[in-house]
């Protein structure tokens, strides 16, 4: 139970993160070059990322053996600590916060200086499969090491559809997303998972069994924390 | 489509591309502990494996940090 609503969480907060990037690209396109091009281009690679689970979910979830959950907890953990080492540096003002509004004035800049035609279409495209694949990769990795394949898709659908109403109600990009908080978030909840599968492909034993995903989200948490606080330049120390 | 993947791909295994120090000293210590861990009491073995990592991160953000 524990590890089906980690599983729906991290999903969930992973993907609202991924779509939130997609959706600026579409918006981008969108504004210079009009809206069909832009959602042709979102639509059409929406199908493909459509296949792609359809293919590699039922193959990856056959998997279920120690040697898998290890390459697999391994390579969950390298994108988890990614994640949250860059939170941790942008809360503690090492780094500059990602900023959307920026993001989305870069692209429409970029796609003005472009002459071809395609280039609407081009830029929703790419922006939509590159973040959806990470997507794919985040849902079949969590979802795939024990049977959470279910809950991480529901997590990340809910999250599309929540990304999508907010773009069609706000017309802009979501400057306002907490987004180094949710990227956090996910960093520990990612981070948590790959440690666990890690685990359990090397046939560790957890003292609390599934209920050993929240003990390790909150050993991340709190060593994130720190890192924050030892990670201020010197004149922000408090 | 095959520049998307492999975006998506480098996204994934980026953090031995942003900082290799960190990619490698993590792999080290999960090996470590692959071939370490029947030596150790049972309980001990995962909280280990996690407090590891947890100190890694705690010592490359604040190496980063440094370098700034």
């Amino acid at each position: 139970m524990a590890q089906h609503w980690s599983a729906v969480m991290a999903a969930f907060l992973a993907s609202f993160v991924e779509f939130v990037e997609a959706l600026t690209l579409v918006l981008a396109a969108a504004a210079v070059r009009g809206w069909r091009p832009a959602l042709a281009g979102a639509g059409v690679a929406t199908v493909v990322l459509a296949l792609l689970a359809a293919l590699l979910g039922p193959q990856i979830a056959r998997w279920n053996v120690p040697a898998f959950h290890l390459v697999l907890g391994f390579l969950l953990l390298l994108f988890g600590l990614r994640w949250l080492k860059k939170a941790v540096l942008r809360a503690a003002g090492v780094i500059k916060l990602h900023d959307e509004a920026a993001a989305y004035d870069r692209e429409t800049r970029a796609l003005r200086e472009r002459s071809e035609s395609t280039a609407g279409f081009l830029t929703a495209f790419n922006g939509v499969l590159v973040e959806g694949i990470e997507v794919i990769f985040i849902v079949l990795a969590v979802g795939a090491t024990g049977s959470n394949l279910a809950p991480a898709m529901m997590g990340a659908g809910a999250a599309c559809v929540a990304v999508i109403l907010l773009g069609v109600v706000a017309r802009k990009p979501l400057t306002r997303i907490p987004e180094n908080a949710l990227k956090f978030a996910v960093g520990v909840l990612i981070s948590a998972f790959g440690t666990f599968w890690i685990g359990e492909g090397l046939r560790i034993d957890w003292p609390l069994g599934d209920y050993s995903l929240v003990a390790l989200s909150l050993t991340y948490a709190i060593a994130a924390s720190l890192a924050v606080a030892v990670s201020r330049p010197e004149g922000r120390r408090r | 489509m095959i520049q998307s993947l492999q975006r998506a791909v480098s996204e994934v295994v980026s953090l031995f591309i942003d900082d290799p120090g960190f990619g490698l000293a993590v792999l080290s210590w999960t090996v470590a502990v692959a071939l370490g861990h029947q030596h150790l009491p049972r309980p001990i073995a995962g909280p280990a494996l996690v407090l590891g990592y947890a100190a890694l991160l705690i010592a490359f953000a604040r190496r980063r940090s440094h370098d700034a």
